[in-house]
């Protein structure tokens, strides 16, 4: 595995349960030491197994917010926050004041005398923020930081860490679940599988051009893989494992992939007769309302090859979709451009 | 039945001194020396196994190393090894022909028969309960909060102080206390090693071994005292930790 992150750069990895993310992010910090590679951070080598160099983590220019916080339960939230300064001879007094004003500038000014304990989740959560951002490091970890929160407090916070990632001179790593935080906070996403990067690009790479099937479900579209045929008439068709599907031409030809936006499948309950080159038939699989509010439904049919399309909860009750009902699926062929 | 087993000799102590005038046998002499030895000592004794029994305590809770189920059994050893035994191998070791002894002896110190020996003997018998008690508070203070401190650019020793030792805390003064009790009640090592000179190294266990012989109400005076004293020891062990940890809890910093 090897990438580079650039200062007011988001590097976001993302990948399944025990994937290697969180790994990757205690490697970095020096928590965990590899079995061989190298890490530098501006050139300075932090990591070089061939020539013996390890920078322990307190050595490391690196601040690492874990997934549970961490935050010190017999500290006050402030000698939290002023925990970095006075472990580097800041005084107590200067210490204190700056853990106060960074407080304040995550919105938490009246807890600072407050234990972890009398603490929201949302509060322990910009504490330990603060904490990590009072030493102004050059690099910072976060570790699915919104996933232990509530929805409301999640998106207020988002919006914070959009401010605090794109700052400058810092580069970020952000491991999530989360597409919408990928895409949000990500100026690159990397896809981990297996302890392997699959995928690295920005998100709207990864959305238009998925390259393996847990990128394309993570961003939620459709990933079809096969042979390019291009037939007497010019048209082009995608021959899948199974079934095929005609495409735009763009003059490739072999084995590539085509990403199809479940939003441009229509379902119809009788064949519909149209322009859309692409007309398929099976029954539903399975119906699946879209989070966080389900005002849209996520619809996965047995064509070949397999499909799922989005429609609005208003289209899927009229059309009285149900599992097993019969529909055709629709959708153009000059959408569709194939890729390697 | 196993509760009369126990409940009877102490029953059978505490009604053998009225209240009243247990005050004033305390007043006693003997009484009175061996209360003072026995605070002096025990107390010495219990800083020793502290201070050296802290690094032996974080190596076997945080590192690992070759050896170390033997180090941890070596530890344990003087919690069941006869402490008359222990006593003998004291004098072998820090007696004038002894290991150690001779080293001593060329700088002119003789241990044995000393106050030191007595907080030797105390320290050797006492510091298992230690060092057992505070390598479990180590092991339970969870690696993420040693890594969040290594991440906030704290090393070791900041670590240590401020994160390490203040969160297991409370185990450190259960085992500081527990050692502390075991100290006081030493007689084995003690008679073996330093002997029984009143005022020098006649501990109140040894005087009321002394005293059954001589004079009764003494003896049972000091033991009325030793059962008082240990009791609130296990008493204030079960009652202290949790409330010092909700205390620390709940409790926000006063202003500075």
């Amino acid at each position: 595995m090897s990438f580079e992150v650039a200062p007011a750069e988001t590097l976001v990895l993302v990948g399944e349960s025990g994937a290697g993310k969180t790994t990757v992010l205690r490697l970095l910090a020096g928590l965990d030491e590899p079995d061989a590679g190298s890490i530098r951070l501006w050139g300075e080598p932090y990591f070089e197994k061939n020539a013996g160099v390890s920078v322990p983590a307190w050595r490391r220019d690196i601040a690492y917010l874990s997934q549970d916080y961490a935050l010190f339960p017999h500290l006050s939230a402030g000698d939290n926050v002023a925990f970095g300064l006075r472990a580097n001879g800041v005084r107590a007094r200067d210490a204190r004041a700056r853990a106060v004003g960074a407080l304040e500038r995550v919105g938490l000014a009246d807890v600072t005398r407050h234990r972890p304990g009398q603490l929201s989740g949302g509060q322990q959560q910009r504490v330990a923020l603060a904490r990590a951002l009072v030493l102004e490091p050059s690099v910072l970890l976060l570790d699915e930081p919104l996933s232990a929160l509530d929805l409301r407090s999640r998106g207020e916070l988002r919006a914070e860490l959009r401010t605090v990632l794109h700052g400058p001179a810092r580069a970020s790593v952000y491991v999530t679940h989360n597409p919408v935080e990928a895409i949000a906070l990500g100026t690159r996403v990397a896809a981990i599988e297996a302890g392997h990067i699959t995928q690295i690009g920005t998100p709207d790479e990864l959305l238009r051009r998925p390259r393996t099937p847990y990128v394309a479900a993570f961003m939620g579209v459709n990933l079809l893989r096969g042979r390019l045929i291009r037939a007497a008439d010019g048209r082009a068709r995608l021959e899948t494992a199974a079934g095929s599907v005609a495409v735009a031409d763009t003059g490739e030809e072999g084995d590539l992939l085509v990403a199809l936006d479940p939003r441009d499948i229509t379902l119809h309950l009788d064949r519909p007769v149209g322009s859309a080159q692409n007309v398929l038939r099976g029954p539903i699989l399975e119906l699946r309302p879209e989070p966080p509010f389900g005002e849209r439904v996520r619809v996965a049919v047995q064509t070949e090859p397999p499909l799922v399309a989005e429609v609005t909860r208003y289209a899927a009750e009229s059309l009285r979709l149900q599992e097993g009902t019969p529909v055709w699926a629709a959708f153009k062929a000059t959408g569709l451009r194939p890729y390697r | 039945m196993l509760l009369c087993l126990f409940a009877l000799p102490l029953l059978a102590l505490l009604f053998r001194v009225p209240p009243a005038s247990l005050l004033q046998r305390l007043g006693q002499p003997v009484v009175l020396e061996a209360v003072r030895l026995s605070l002096l000592t025990t107390a010495a004794a219990t800083c020793l196994v502290v201070v050296l029994g802290l690094p032996v305590a974080y190596l076997v809770a945080m590192r690992s190393f070759p050896g170390k189920r033997m180090l941890e059994a070596l530890i344990d050893l003087p919690m069941v090894l006869p402490p008359t035994v222990a006593g003998v191998g004291l004098l072998l070791a820090f007696g004038r022909a002894g290991l150690a002894g001779r080293v001593l002896a060329a700088g002119g110190i003789s241990l044995p028969f000393t106050t030191a020996a007595v907080v030797l003997a105390q320290a050797f018998v006492a510091a298992p309960f230690f060092i057992t008690t505070a390598a479990a508070g180590f092991r339970e203070v969870e690696p993420r909060y040693l890594d969040a401190a290594a991440t906030l650019r704290a090393g070791p020793g900041f670590a240590l102080r401020h994160v390490l030792l203040p969160m297991s805390l409370p185990s450190l003064l259960a085992g500081a206390a527990m050692s502390w009790a075991r100290a006081l009640g030493e007689f084995g090592a003690t008679i073996t090693f330093a002997g029984n000179l009143p005022g020098r190294t006649q501990t109140m266990p040894l005087a009321v071994y002394i005293a059954l012989q001589t004079d009764l109400d003494a003896s049972v005076t000091l033991s009325v005292l030793l059962v008082l004293v240990s009791f609130s020891v296990l008493v204030l062990l079960r009652w202290a930790p949790g409330r010092l940890a909700s205390f620390r809890a709940r409790a926000p910093r006063p202003a500075s």
